[in-house]
Parts: structure tokens; sequence; C-alpha cells
């Protein structure tokens, strides 16, 4: 009979209307929350009667998530990468203005030499030549051991990150079982869907992925490199911390299901991700800019050389600067890993420890053969005017560490300024663009996937206006039903 | 549909990235705008930051040339003035000289002033400044000459020479007898000795051959002192001693001549010697001033260079500072305007 159609039709629409209701307020719910995606209640028409629910679909890109996820890796490495340069820069730079750098320390030695050679009597502008000396030897000594802490926390953030990966394929491994089992008995697996690519962007800041999708929403996970991070099960990612940092320390390389993916011997290295991002500082940058503030300070002390002066041949040996492995002079030619950091003004002309400033002057650091000034005059400019020289000429320096390969001393340091600025304003810049990127990605995405709450709302109105028709016609077809009923009784 | 669709996140979200990027942006434009420099110097210039070191190096170099040049003049200068001085005394000398060599009793009218003359020339070169002996070569440290009086090195030393060579000494009886070729030859040999090396070095003078040098610029050095070594002093050191020390009253009036005459002779030569040091140092003390104004020029340009990278136009950064204040406060307006705007206001 024809009302009763009718009357189920009324009903199914108002089970429809119910569903749309209960979709809307998730929508609504999911209004702000970073990696919802909006739900809409597929309604399918029945023949003859009326409308019924087939599913819930997800609003959603494939390419624009890939893309968010690419973005998200490579703004996370450049952060990392960006911030150890700063900080690295903040102390060992500064503004030029405020001549913090080796090179201005350097500087201010040559010119207190220049001073003291103008008047070698005058003590107090021996005492200024060794106190700028000091300066620079700090400045060399305070350089390395921030290089080296800067190492050492970007060790511990590749801890935390490392951590943080097994984590989130753990949780990854939990979501995908269910989406998979909820796909295969066909209930709802939207919100689990969310869930897996949340873990998934998550994920992205950590290390760099690719993913695919397989038959029943089943998802494997590669590196951007093509290591396996999950395939049905999460792979193991293992890293061995290294607590304290010298110059010639190497940090332990990251391991994904046994294959190395940072450092050196890596055999598929990750080229994004923040843990790209601190394995490049840790292992790359940071050991260039120890090497080039090494090769200033072999400079230094190759300057400072103090010769036999009495024509016996003996051995060169440090003067002003020396270092944990003097008297005798570093390797020349070849950059003496860690020298920055154990690089010292002698104590034989420091006044506070009983030493004699004037030995600037007259050499003899290392006994009566290596004395230059042999007449003791107090005039004798030679030695002092012939380390401003030595200071001003050029020397060659390893190619290896990336700055001039000859110049002045100073010229050396500057170029070692120059390669840390450039690569914190490059890595800066790019940091900028692929923020940028990011947004402009995210946006694209929120703009697919996102909820509207003007259209939410429109769309209640709707549903509203359908379950109130729907009503009345229920109690329309109630009352004709009635009048039937009481016209037969 | 997707065109047209936008989601309500991305509206909230890309006010409140504009209004953050804005902040950040106007707190750099206003460090730019009250300090006149890059807010971020280093990141600024990126691979130019270590020209900028280096510029900043030289900056420092050349100003400390500066100053050290203004030591070196200073030095010059004293030594200029203390030439010319005994450049002056030995000129009155010489007429003074003349004048004795003719008259009766010459020795005894010049023996004081060759003695005062003489303790001047060594009180002279004895000058020190700022602890520095100007005459002392690079043995600045020590006085360089010892004095001339009775029991020094000098005068004992002088005296054996003429006993040596008269068999008597200086003054004694006797002296009337010696001839002026005697007497010429003792001052061309034994007498000259003395103010020869070696016999200069120990019994007069404690001053180095090698004299200061000095760096003026990046690329000069000159020398900035004399030595109380040079030629010039012996000679007037000669020509006084041998006026003053060899008791010339006690002589007849033909070797008094004699004397007076090899005098003479030194006395000029040691004029010409001295104007030829005075020039030396005339040159030194040009140089200096040259370099110095040279300097002074190069720091203009080299601080034109570093200001050149590392300032901003303070009116540009302001105007920055205007404009972003004026997106800022649009950005947050639209922000109120929009949140306004819900259908929720008119359900």
């Amino acid at each position: 009979m024809s009302l009763t159609v009718a009357l189920s039709s009324a009903r199914s629409s108002l089970m429809a209307s119910g569903v749309q209701s209960s979709v809307i307020s998730r929508n609504v719910a999911g209004l702000h929350q970073d990696g919802y995606s909006r739900k809409n209640a597929l309604i399918v028409s029945q023949p003859g009667s009326g409308v019924y629910v087939s599913g819930i679909q997800r609003a959603a890109s494939a390419g624009l998530f890939n893309n968010v996820v690419k973005a998200v890796s490579t703004s996370a490495q450049q952060d990392a990468l960006y911030n150890g340069l700063q900080k690295i820069a903040a102390v060992t730079i500064d503004d030029p203005e405020l001549d913090q750098s080796a090179a201005a320390q350097l500087a201010k030695l040559k010119s207190a030499l220049q001073q003291y050679a103008s008047a070698p009597n005058n003590v107090t502008f021996a005492q200024t030549a060794v106190t700028a000396a000091k300066g620079v030897a700090t400045a060399l000594n305070d350089a390395t051991n921030t290089v080296q802490m800067t190492r050492a926390d970007a060790d511990a953030e590749m801890a935390t990150s490392v951590n943080n990966i097994n984590q989130l394929l753990a949780q990854f491994e939990t979501v995908n079982t269910a989406i998979i089992k909820g796909t295969i008995s066909g209930s709802d697996v939207t919100d689990y869907l969310d869930t897996r690519d949340n873990i998934l962007s998550k994920l992205s800041q950590e290390v760099g992925i690719t993913f695919a999708t397989r038959a029943n929403n089943d998802m494997v996970v590669y590196t951007d490199s093509g290591v396996t991070l999950f395939e049905r099960t999460a792979r193991s990612v293992t890293f061995d911390p290294t607590h304290s940092y010298t110059a010639g320390t190497t940090g332990n390389a990251v391991v994904i299901d046994g294959v190395p993916v940072t450092g050196a011997n890596a055999i598929m290295p990750i080229s994004s991700g923040k843990l790209a991002g601190l394995a490049t500082l840790r292992d790359d940058k940071m050991v260039t800019y120890q090497n080039q503030l090494d090769e200033i300070a072999r400079g230094v002390i190759e300057v400072f050389v103090e010769k036999d002066q009495t024509g016996a041949g003996g051995p060169d040996q440090t003067g002003l600067f020396t270092y944990a492995g003097g008297p005798g002079m570093p390797t020349t030619g070849a950059i003496n890993v860690g020298l920055a950091g154990t690089i010292k003004v002698t104590d034989l002309v420091d006044q506070a420890l009983g030493g004699n400033p004037s030995l600037v002057r007259d050499g003899g650091m290392n006994g009566a053969s290596y004395v230059y000034n042999a007449g003791g005059e107090a005039g004798f400019f030679a030695r002092i005017q012939g380390l401003v020289d030595g200071m001003a000429a050029s020397r060659t320096y390893d190619p290896a560490a990336l700055g001039k390969p000859s110049g002045s001393l100073v010229d050396f340091a500057g170029s070692s300024v120059s390669w840390l600025e450039s690569q914190r304003k490059s890595v800066g810049d790019e940091a900028t663009y692929s923020q940028t990127l990011l947004e402009r990605s995210a946006d694209a995405l929120s703009n697919v996937n996102g909820v509207n709450m003007d259209d939410e709302m429109s769309f209640m109105l709707q549903v509203e206006r359908t379950f109130s028709a729907s009503s009345k016609l229920i109690s329309t077809i109630d009352d004709m039903l009635k009048q039937l009923l009481m016209a037969v009784g | 549909m997707a065109t047209n669709f936008i989601s309500s996140n991305s509206i909230s979200t890309t006010l409140r990235i504009s209004a953050s990027k804005s902040q950040v942006a106007m707190s750099k434009a206003i460090k730019e705008a009250t300090t006149g420099r890059l807010a971020d110097v280093g990141e600024g210039l990126g691979a130019l930051a270590g020209r900028d070191v280096t510029l900043r190096a030289e900056l420092l170099d050349m100003g400390k040339l500066v100053d050290t040049n203004a030591l070196v003049g200073a030095r010059l200068d004293v030594a200029q003035e203390r030439i010319s001085q005994l450049i002056d005394t030995a000129q009155s000398f010489q007429k003074d000289l003349l004048a004795a060599r003719n008259s009766a009793n010459g020795g005894g009218i010049i023996a004081q002033p060759a003695a005062s003359n003489l303790q001047s020339l060594l009180t002279t070169l004895n000058v020190a400044m700022d602890g520095q002996y100007l005459f002392g070569g690079i043995n600045t440290g020590q006085e360089p000459m010892t004095s001339y009086e009775a029991g020094s090195p000098s005068k004992t030393a002088i005296d054996a020479a003429f006993t040596a060579t008269f068999g008597f000494a200086p003054g004694a009886v006797g002296s009337e007898s010696i001839t002026p070729a005697a007497m010429e030859n003792f001052l061309n040999n034994a007498f000259a000795a003395e103010f020869d090396d070696p016999a200069w070095g120990t019994n007069w003078s404690s001053a180095s051959d090698q004299v200061m040098r000095s760096r003026i610029s990046t690329t000069q050095t000159v020398d900035s002192s004399v030595s109380a070594n040079d030629k010039a002093f012996r000679k007037l050191a000669m020509a006084y001693t041998m006026l003053s020390g060899l008791d010339l009253q006690s002589l007849n009036q033909g070797t008094f001549q004699a004397v007076t005459d090899k005098a003479l002779l030194m006395v000029a030569d040691s004029i010409s010697d001295l104007a030829s040091v005075g020039a030396r140092l005339g040159t030194a003390q040009e140089q200096t001033t040259n370099a110095t104004s040279r300097l002074k020029v190069q720091v203009d340009i080299v601080n034109r260079q570093v200001n050149a990278m590392e300032i901003v136009d303070p009116e540009e950064a302001s105007v920055r500072v205007t404009s972003l204040k004026n997106q800022l406060e649009m950005s947050h307006a639209l922000t109120a305007q929009i949140q306004r705007l819900s259908i929720l206001n008119y359900l």
C-alpha cells in the first residue's frame, strides 16, 4: 500500500538527516583541529523506499597532502640547520662592529704589536700585546667550545628525534591495522585515516618520507632515500647518542632497518627532515667550521714560531702561542684537528704568573739559543716588526678547510666569517622559502579538506528543513491513515 | 567547488601568519631605523661578511698606524730640533775659534767654550723621550754617552794616548816643545783612533749603530732615529775635545794653530755632516707626515666602504616601519571584521 511506502520513505529521510547532522557536528568539532578532514554522508536513493546512508566520505587530496609532507620535511631540515648556524654565528661573530670574531681579535693583536714595535722599550705596550694575544687564544678556545657544544646539542636532538620516530611508527602501526580491519569489514575508518595522516605529517617533521597506499587502505612508508620505515610492521630506528664532543669526535649514524642513513658512511642518506638537518650540522657544517678555526690556530702558532738563532739548527719551537702538544710545532700545511681548542698564550709572558712580557720583543721562550735580541737592547724592534710582518704576510692553508687557500691570517679568518655567514644566509633564505611553501601547501590542502563553518551551518539548515518536512509528512500520513481507519471503522 | 571553497581554518591562519610576519618585519625595521645599520649584519651580508670583517681590521690597523706615526713624528721632531741646536752652536763656535786662532793666549780663550760645548753635545745626545734615549740607536734603554771628565774612560784613554806619543801628560813641562808636525801626526792617528771604533764604543758611547726603524704605513718603513755613533757627532766631539782636553795654553803658538786648523776642519766637516743628518731626519719627518695624511684618506675611504655595506637608509627604514604599522593595523582590523562575519549572527 502506497501510504505505508510514503511513511517508510519519510522515515528513511529522518534517519538520513540524523546521520547528516551527526556528520555536521563532527565537522564543526573538527573546525580548528589540525589534520581534520571534512566528512560527508553519502546519501543514496533506494528505489521505492526513500534514501539511505551508504557511507561516510572524507574530503582529501593525496597530491596536496604529499606536497605538505614534503614541505614540512624540507622546512624542518632547514630550520634545524639554520638554528645551529645562527647560534654559532651569534657567539663567534655577532655584529662585526663588536669585534668579537677571531679575525677581529687577530687585527687587535696586530695593531697592539704595531704599537709595541714603535716603542719596544715600553712594557705597557708589551702587556697590551700579550693581552691582545690572550684575546686571540680565548676567541679560538671559546669558538671551539661553542662548535663542539652545538654538535653535542645536535646529537642529543637527534636522539630525541629518533625516539619520536619510533613512537610515531608504533602509533602508526596501531592505526594502520585498525584501518585495514575497518576497511575489510566496511566500517567508517575516516577518523582513523585522519589520524594516520596526522602521524605521517608529524613523522615527516623528523625525517623526509614517501608513502604509498595499497589494497585495503594499507600504507607503506619509506624515507626519502628509500629505506623502509613501515611495511605491515614498524621498522626499528636506532641511534647511539654521544654525550660529549671534542673536535676529533665522529658522531654515530642513525640506522633505520639496518641501513645507516646519516654520516659519511651512510648507504642511503636521508635528505630532509629535522634528522637530516641535525646530521648535516653535526657531521658537516660544524666540522668544517672547526677545521677553519684549527687552521687559524695553526697560522697563529706558525707566525709566532721561535727559530734557533745560534745557527746550530735546533728545531723550530712554539713562541708566544703554544698548545697542548707544544713546544714542538704543529704539523705544517694541514689541519691539526682540535688545535684551536688548546691554543694558549705561553705562561712565560704572563706577569701574573711571574712571566716577562718583554719576551715578545726578545724571544728566548725556548732557552738561550732562541734569543733574538742578543744585545739585550731595549729598542730591539726587529723581532716585533717581524711578527707584525708575519701576520700580514700571505700564508697557505689546507684547502679542505674551505676557506681562502692563501692570504694573511686576518684574510683567512675573514674568509671563515664569510663561509659561515653565507651558509647562514643561504640556509635562512631557503628556510624562509620552504616556510612559505609549507604555508601555501597547507593552505591549499586546508581549502580542499577543511571545514567551512558557514557552509556547515547552511547545510545544517537544509538538513533541518528536510527533517521538518519529513516529520510533517509523517504526521500528515498519520492523519490520513487515521481518517482511513475511521472511515473503515 | 574546490576553487570556490575556503576552510574557516585557512581564513584565520592566513590572517594570523600575515600579522606575525608583519611583526617580525617591523621589529627588524625598527632596529634598522634607530641604529641606521642592518638589523643582522652577518645574515644581511652573507658571503660579504668576511670582507666587512677584514675592512674593519684594516681600519684598526690604519688607525693604529696614525697613532704610532704621531709617536714617531714627535721623536723625529725632537731629534731634528736637537740637531739644529748642535749646528747653531758649532757655527758660532767656528767664529770664536777663528778669532782665537790668531790671538795671543788663544788656547786659554777657546778651551772654556770648547769644554762647555762638548758637555752640551753629550747632554744633547743623551736626550730621552718617554723613557727612550733618542740617540741610542736601538739600545734605547741606556744613556748613550758617558761624560768626558777627570777619571772618565774617554779622558783617561786620551791622556794615555797623549802620554804614549809625547812621553808626558797634556800640559806637563815640555809641552812647549811639541812641534806642529808631531802634533798633527798625533791628532791624525792616536787621537783620531779614540773617536773610531772600537775606542768610541768602549769609552764614549753605548749606542748601537743600528737605528730604530718604524713602520709608518702598511707598506713603508723609515729610520726613525739617529745613532750617537754617527760620524757627525764623532767629528764634533773630536773637535771640542782637542780644544778642551789637550791643555792648549801649554803649547807653542805654531802647534796651537796646527790644532785649531785641524779643529776648524773637523767642525766644518761635522756641520755639513750634521746638516745631512738633519736632512735625513727631515725626509723621515716628511714621509711620516705624508703617510699619516694618506692613511687618514684611506681610513675615510675604508670607512665609507664599511658604511656602504652595513648602513641602511634610516629614512627608508622608518618609512618601512610606518607602512608595516599600517599593514599590521589593517590586518588586526580585518581579523576583527572577519571574525564578526559569521552565519551564526544571522540564524
